[in-house]
């Protein structure tokens, strides 16, 4: 006998989540009508619709009610997450435990950043279509959030493909975008990045279904545990590495992160703030689940070769944000570096296992990546859609004079800054510093060397763009105009980075209860 | 009985978070700050109230003594899994009686601003009260402090202050050269504490003081730790060859030199040896060293206090000679006469401070020579000074006199004869140039601006009166306080008190008959006009200059080429190498997809191959 509702409760967060993307189209459906601001000429026509959709009248804007509703959802899902109880669903394919909670919660504040963030830009670009985007950005949500309980390679899959296949969708929202003179390039770059993002996207999901199909037939089980009974073979040599590659793709491990700079350039930047952190986050967690919840007793298949990933990742990209001067492209190398720095947690946690503390360490890196990451593409957004530099936008040159012009705004970009660089009493440096303690522990003293001596080179980049905003003379002399609810975004996610860097511990218990969940 | 009840963590708790919350409000709200006088208001409201929290937890310490240290503490930093550092409070007796050495200083300090630093643009007398806010939290907690880490941070907080404050006629050049000179110094000095605090933590896995943490140190450690931390006391007390920067921070406003270069941050460095004096007591030659040190920097200031014609630059020396009487004392092994001067220091040296500030707001000056005759002008200003100068003097029944005499007996128990001399010799030499300095400034032939002086307002006499009460009385509490914090005290006519009390009136004596009598010109003493030419000609402060142009002239132009040639050749080398690698690399960012996929393939078969290489 099935307990449908203990199953029901267990699943609440991605359920609630479903339920709310539903109401959501259909609110898209019923609302718009109701929906318009007054002053306008009255209802639209089903032609005018379609007519807006395919280029934004000026002046023609629907209010935000699609997005706020959005956002109570999410709020509510988050609640929820607090009254959801833990347990294993019958079969054993999702386990709704600590460590899927503090994930739930985590990607769920992810969501409400960008959501809150993303209000101003679907207002300016794309109001007709608004209704798809949050759903698109919750659908993708739900596939997150069962990710991090997930306990069976079937779901695992589908869990991905929901979260990634909304994301190519997003990527290319800004199709219709044009610039200040009237030229369509940041559309045409909107739909690149979707477009390239896809077609990389595709080959790795193919090699991971391959890689995941072949551990199904040596294993006969979809159960990720089944996977620790599996011989060694070259067979499974095979399919580890064809699992790590279609993953290394999702989380842009070099050398499959070619993808990112082209994607972030082009994608509208409130997406880009959620998915540059949540899959990311989301997906290095079912790649953490597969390796150590399945694929720990062989360890010498996958770990070499992950481990030199790391060093490449974390080398290729420092190096390949030091001559950016686009500041989405070089936030997109550097969050590959860190994706690298990241990586180390997890030998850590496969070395140690319970003794150590990389999954813990990872897990705040996390938290403090979402915070820093998000707030500095919330800054992008907010100059960009101040557009007082239109010739200049996302350029490192669109922030010269920054503090000038707006000092609290300077101050909430410096703190991320100074946090992804790892300086210390930011989030960040705990989270360096916990996972190369980790690390160390374990015995990957060299790479922790390696590690830090890459991370020197970020440090030069960001503060070149710290330097631009308090050394450099501002071109506008204005003061940086912003929709409240974006400030209110970038507010949150600098005093996250500021509060937590200077009381971590904070987090830290309920990283390490998380991480005990795993780990036993 | 209420339900609320206050425990004594909360008590000290609240005192620190007043002060801060004070900083808050002001920092916060340009338009109250920019008030000036209401902001000074709110700051006094909330000194007030930490006072009163402060004799609270005091009070509470007078009656149990005997019951162990109150600590409350949080968790704050974790790193590899396990707790690295807490934050939190320690309510014993001596950082009860600090607390209320501080924060009535404080009080009397910030109500004394109010009437002194009336001219000043209600903005810039806004930030001065921020500041004070600020510095009065950091001092508390680094007071309060329960390891060695959250007293380094306040440590690092009061030093913060002391360089905005000293600062803070930033118009003027050279108190802006003295704020970075104290700052530069002290921070040099604080290398020590840094460094200190690695080593206890490499020793002990902890930041603690506790007796095991001692235990875990071992001698080796302890004598580490115990050195590195005396560097940072001589740079934050101001001991021989860092006390270099104290005279110049009396650039600042004359209550912020009461507080912070008289009364408290200065004496944060005695503070640290009584802290963590389990540490000190483990590194034998540590103490010896810090006897020393301390008795040649009391002799050393204390002469060269004779020769200063700046009211402020007297104090300043003489602040430097008490604080190495403190570090003396201790070095002897003996934790309670060193802490005692610390307190009634604190007293008479701020009621000094501030009489003082009374004379120069009279007069608008700080020279000698541009007092003279202010007695009949400034009866209570001037009866203020006399009794600090009288406590400082050591005449016996005065503060001072009680906890110098307990300094020199420790010494002269413990067969510390050369530190001993030197002391006595300085207790002279202080009563000499307290009298000269009474003589010249409220005697004596008028000076330029005496005409025009007259009394402070009651904003400024009323901390003046009650700090001379404290100077008056402070000796006679000495028992109860060593009682509070579990020490043994009791006072008792000694030798060496005898020897300083009467080395004390010969001073008052050869002072009154040089400059109150006139009955001969000191000048004309060969003796003494070696010493006064010595200083006259500045070749104190001229082989400083020489010393400090060849010793850190040489070796940083040293340390400069290597740096620049070595260092920076290697870094420019590594940097342009970086950008090198960061371009090339680029070209494999083609923008076509053909190519990315290219890679995936090519990382795929890499991976593969790497766990078939293995």
């Amino acid at each position: 006998m099935i307990d449908w509702m203990g199953s029901l409760q267990i699943l609440a967060v991605p359920l609630l989540l479903t339920v709310s993307m539903l109401v959501l189209v259909f609110a898209d459906l019923l609302l718009p009508a109701a929906a318009q601001p007054k002053g306008n000429q009255g209802p639209l026509s089903f032609r005018d619709l379609r007519k807006a959709q395919a280029e934004p009248v000026p002046g023609v804007q629907r209010a935000d009610i699609l997005g706020w509703i959005a956002l109570v959802q999410l709020a509510l899902c988050l609640a929820a997450s607090f009254v959801a109880p833990q347990g294993v669903l019958p079969g054993g394919s999702y386990v709704h435990d600590a460590m899927a909670v503090l994930m739930e919660r985590v990607l769920l504040v992810a969501g409400i950043l960008a959501i809150l963030g993303a209000f101003g830009h679907v207002r300016q670009s794309f109001a007709r279509r608004q209704g798809e985007f949050y759903a698109l950005l919750q659908c993708s949500l739900v596939g997150m959030t069962l990710l991090a309980g997930t306990r069976d390679l079937l779901l695992l899959v589908v869990a991905f493909e929901l979260m990634g296949i909304p994301l190519y969708v997003l990527a290319t929202f800004a199709k219709t975008d044009k610039n200040a003179a009237g030229d369509a390039t940041p559309g045409r770059k909107s739909a690149e990045a979707g477009m390239k993002f896809y077609l990389v996207g595709a080959l790795s999901s193919a090699i991971t279904l391959y890689g995941v199909s072949l551990l199904y037939g040596l294993s006969g089980s979809t159960h990720i545990a089944d996977l620790a009974r599996i011989p060694s073979s070259p067979l499974l040599q095979v399919a580890s590495a064809l699992v790590v590659a279609g993953f290394g793709f999702k989380l842009g491990l070099a050398p499959f992160q070619f993808w990112i700079p082209d994607t972030y350039e082009g994608a509208p930047t409130p997406v880009v703030s959620f998915f540059s952190v949540a899959p990311k986050i989301a997906g290095l967690l079912a790649l953490t689940q597969i390796l150590l919840g399945g694929l720990l007793g062989h360890l010498q298949l996958w770990l070499p070769g992950l481990v030199g990933m790391s060093v490449v990742t974390m080398t290729a990209g420092n190096l390949l944000a030091l001559p950016q001067l686009h500041l989405k492209r070089l936030l997109a190398n550097s969050g590959v570096a860190q994706m690298g720095t990241m990586l180390i947690g997890v030998f850590a946690a496969a070395t140690l296992g319970a003794k150590g503390h990389g999954l813990s360490a990872l897990l705040f890196y996390f938290i403090a990546y979402l915070a820093a990451n998000t707030g500095l593409f919330l800054v992008i957004e907010t100059l960009a859609h101040d557009g007082s530099e239109p010739s200049e936008r996302d350029l490192i040159a669109s922030l010269s004079g920054l503090n000038r012009r707006s000092p609290g705004l300077a101050l909430a970009a410096l703190v991320c800054l100074l946090s992804l660089a790892g300086i210390p009493f930011a989030v960040g440096f705990w989270a360096k510093l916990y996972v190369f303690l980790a690390a160390w522990e374990a015995g990957y003293a060299w790479l922790v060397l390696v590690a830090v001596g890459v991370s020197v080179i970020g440090l030069f980049y960001y503060l070149r763009v710290a330097r631009s905003m308090y050394l450099g003379e501002p071109r506008v002399t204005t003061p940086v105009r912003s929709p409240l609810t974006l400030s209110v975004a970038v507010t949150a996610c600098a005093l996250a980075t500021a509060g937590l860097g200077l009381y971590p511990s904070v987090i830290v218990e309920a990283t390490r209860t998380a991480a005990a969940a795993w780990l036993h | 009985m209420s339900a609320f009840t206050l425990t004594r963590v909360d008590a000290a708790l609240l005192c620190c978070a007043a002060p801060l919350l004070s900083f808050l409000i002001l920092g916060l709200t340009p338009a109250l700050r920019r008030t000036g006088r209401i902001a000074g208001y709110v700051s006094i409201a909330f000194a007030g109230l930490s006072t009163l929290y402060a004799a609270s937890l005091l009070q509470g310490r007078m009656f149990a003594a005997a019951s162990p240290p109150d600590i409350g503490q949080v968790g704050w930093l974790y790193a590899g899994g396990k707790l690295v550092a807490s934050m939190g409070v320690q309510v014993d007796g001596i950082s009860a009686s600090m607390l209320v050495v501080v924060t009535v200083v404080a009080l009397c300090v910030q109500v004394f601003s109010l009437g002194y630093l009336h001219d000043e643009p209600p903005a810039a007398l806004g930030r001065y009260y921020t500041w004070h806010s600020l510095f009065l939290f950091s001092m508390l907690g680094l007071v309060v402090a329960p390891n060695a880490l959250q007293l380094f941070l306040c440590w690092e907080l009061v030093g913060l202050a002391s360089y905005l404050l000293i600062g803070f006629y930033f118009k003027k050049p050279s108190a802006g050269q003295a704020a970075v000179k104290a700052f530069w110094v002290t921070k040099f000095a604080d290398i020590g504490l840094g460094a200190g605090l690695l080593v206890l933590y490499v020793f002990t896995g902890t930041f603690d003081w506790s007796p095991q943490a001692v235990q875990l140190l071992g001698a080796t450690g302890a004598a580490w730790t115990a050195g590195l931390f005396f560097l940072a006391v001589m740079g934050k007390s101001a001991q021989f060859p860092l006390h270099i920067w104290l005279p110049d921070a009396m650039e600042g406003p004359t209550p912020v030199s009461a507080l912070l270069h008289a009364a408290t941050m200065v004496a944060a460095g005695v503070y640290l040896i009584v802290r963590t004096y389990p540490i000190f007591q483990a590194a034998p030659g540590v103490l010896v060293f810090m006897t020393f040190l301390g008795a040649w920097t009391a002799l050393f200031a204390s002469i060269i206090a004779c020769s200063q014609n700046d009211i402020k630059k007297v104090l300043a020396y003489s602040t430097a000679a008490q604080l190495g009487y403190m570090v003396s004392a201790l070095g002897a092994g003996e934790l309670w006469p060193g802490y005692f001067h610390l307190v009634t220091h604190a007293a008479f040296k701020a009621l000094l401070f501030l009489g003082a500030g009374a004379l120069i707001h009279a007069v608008h000056s700080n020279n000698l020579q541009d007092m003279g005759g202010l007695w009949p002008k400034l009866k209570i200003s001037g009866t203020a000074f006399i009794i600090g100068a009288m406590a400082l003097a050591g005449v016996p029944g005065f503060a001072g006199f009680f906890s110098k005499d307990a300094i020199l007996d420790v010494l002269l128990e413990r067969h510390l004869f050369a530190p001993w001399i030197a002391l006595l010799a300085a207790a002279g030499l202080t009563a000499f140039y307290m009298t000269r300095v009474v003589m010249l400034a409220l005697f004596g032939k008028p000076g330029h601006h005496t005409e025009h002086a007259h009394e402070s307002p009651p904003s400024m006499l009323a901390p003046l009166v009650l700090l001379a009460i404290a100077a008056l009385t402070l000796g006679f509490a000495g028992t109860s306080l060593a009682t509070a914090a579990g020490h043994e005290y009791a006072f008792h006519l000694s030798t060496s008190g005898l020897i300083a009390s009467s080395l004390a009136l010969l001073g008052i004596g050869v002072g009154w008959l040089a400059y109150g009598k006139n009955a001969f010109v000191p000048g004309k003493i060969p003796a003494f006009a070696f010493v006064q030419g010595i200083v006259e000609s500045s070749a104190v402060d001229r082989s400083f200059a020489w010393s400090y142009r060849v010793v850190f002239q040489g070796v940083s132009g040293g340390v400069a080429w290597f740096d620049r040639y070595i260092i920076d050749g290697f870094m420019n080398f590594s940097a342009w190498l970086t950008q090198m690698a960061g371009e090339r690399l680029r070209a494999a960012q083609t923008g076509r997809v053909v190519d990315y996929l290219y890679a995936v393939v090519a990382g795929l078969l890499l991976l593969a191959a790497a766990g078939f290489w293995r």
